[in-house]
């Protein structure tokens, strides 16, 4: 044993940076004290600025939660959640309110190469699992992380038609803070999509749904929403 | 202080090309001797010579007692300093990911027992000597690897927040000191 939460602080933070960020998560759901120290690394300016995507989406019966790391992307990490069938103390175990780890938590990780740069993306793609409400759980688990990485999601997608008014009023008053932007369209008397933003000027506009993805990258008043059928698929 | 006369003298890699050498006191009373590129790695004990003005002449007439490092730690210190003393200087890490190749010499120094390493590092930590602090640091961030939150509960010894709370607990319920 070596008991790493002993040691002077300047001393953990130099190992902590030795660990990759799904090392950190791991190591962040072990105890209160060890996710503060964990915080407290990565609470430097030079840290937060190194995320740059925090995508929450939120699918019928499960949802995801990616961030990407900069400035060289290097490590991302996409989290799945998924409902628990069957609970066992064995097979699982309790990280927070309403969601596990299996005790053989893994990284699932994926290796892929840069087309210009010699080194390797590492695509962590764990799995949580959550046990009855899927929007409480989510935004349980994006709280965790915000905390832990002393960033705000960036951006949020979700399927209108999978959650009722409440669960979808709780995920804005989650995410919507002064600094963001909430946009919801109605089609043909139903909510079509709804964009969570951020509120900086020079950030580009990015609509996701479950079905198309609207993009707009024009300046602030000069409105112009170019259609796109399948994400990121330009229409002909 | 006054060194007994059947205490070891540890030789350490000496280098007959560096004519300076200075002399170093472990908390247990065991000597070493240091080159002077070698001890310079070492901020605490460099600023320390500086500051007592010893110079080539009487370094070894002063040997530096050092209270908080005993010898077991100061001798793969010494081994270390006199290893990498003539290493070029590290480049600025540009990522937080400290990405570099642990050479094989060192691996095999630090392959020490838990407890051994722990005590290197504050012994490391209190010498100021970056390079063997971001190795050691490399080595207990290695043994992440691979685990699951569970065995690195065991493995880094980290309680549980239960275990934390009731050691909280038992601290504010015992007496202080008049108590």
């Amino acid at each position: 044993m070596l008991p790493i939460l002993r040691l002077p602080i300047l001393v953990l933070n130099n190992v902590l940076a030795h660990l990759n960020v799904f090392e950190l998560v791991s190591l962040s759901v072990c105890s209160s004290r060890c996710k503060s120290r964990c915080i407290q690394f990565r609470s430097s300016i030079k840290m937060k600025k190194h995320i740059e995507k925090f995508h929450v989406e939120f699918l019928s019966d499960s949802s995801k939660v990616d961030i990407n790391f900069y400035p060289s992307l290097q490590q991302c990490l996409n989290f799945e959640l998924k409902k628990l069938e069957e609970h066992s103390d064995d097979l699982y175990m309790c990280i927070a309110n309403g969601l596990y780890i299996s005790r053989d938590w893994s990284p699932n990780v994926k290796h892929i190469g840069h087309d210009i740069s010699p080194t390797w993306l590492w695509k962590f793609r764990p799995i949580i699992y959550y046990s009855t409400d899927l929007a409480a759980s989510t935004l349980t688990w994006v709280r965790f992380l915000s905390e832990l990485f002393s960033a705000q999601p960036t951006s949020l997608s979700l399927t209108f038609n999978c959650f009722n008014t409440e669960e979808i009023n709780r995920i804005m008053d989650c995410h919507c803070s002064d600094k963001s932007i909430a946009t919801v369209t109605v089609e043909n008397n139903k909510i079509g999509w709804f964009i969570l933003q951020s509120a900086g000027p020079d950030d580009v506009f990015m609509v996701h749904s479950h079905l198309r993805t609207y993009q707009c990258n024009d300046p602030p008043g000069v409105p112009s929403v170019s259609y796109y059928p399948a994400r990121e698929t330009p229409l002909m | 202080m006054s060194v007994e006369p059947e205490v070891p003298i540890v030789q350490v890699e000496e280098v007959r090309e560096n004519p300076v050498l200075y002399k170093i006191i472990s908390s247990d009373n065991h000597v070493f001797t240091i080159s002077e590129h070698a001890v310079k790695l070492s901020k605490t004990l460099w600023d320390l010579i500086t500051n007592l003005g010893l110079t080539a002449e009487n370094a070894l007439d002063n040997p530096i007692p050092v209270e908080n490092v005993n010898g077991k730690n100061m001798e793969t210190i010494v081994q270390f300093c006199e290893r990498h003393k003539y290493d070029e200087e590290e480049p600025e890490y540009t990522n937080y990911i400290r990405e570099f190749v642990l050479p094989e010499w060192d691996r095999q120094l630090l392959s020490i027992d838990n407890e051994e390493l722990f005590q290197l590092i504050l012994a490391t930590n209190y010498l100021d000597i970056q390079k063997l602090m971001d190795y050691c640091c490399r080595v207990i961030g290695d043994m992440a690897k691979d685990k699951t939150p569970e065995e690195l509960r065991i493995i880094y010894g980290i309680p549980t927040d239960a275990e934390d709370d009731a050691l909280e607990r038992s601290a504010s319920d015992s007496p202080g000191p008049s108590g």
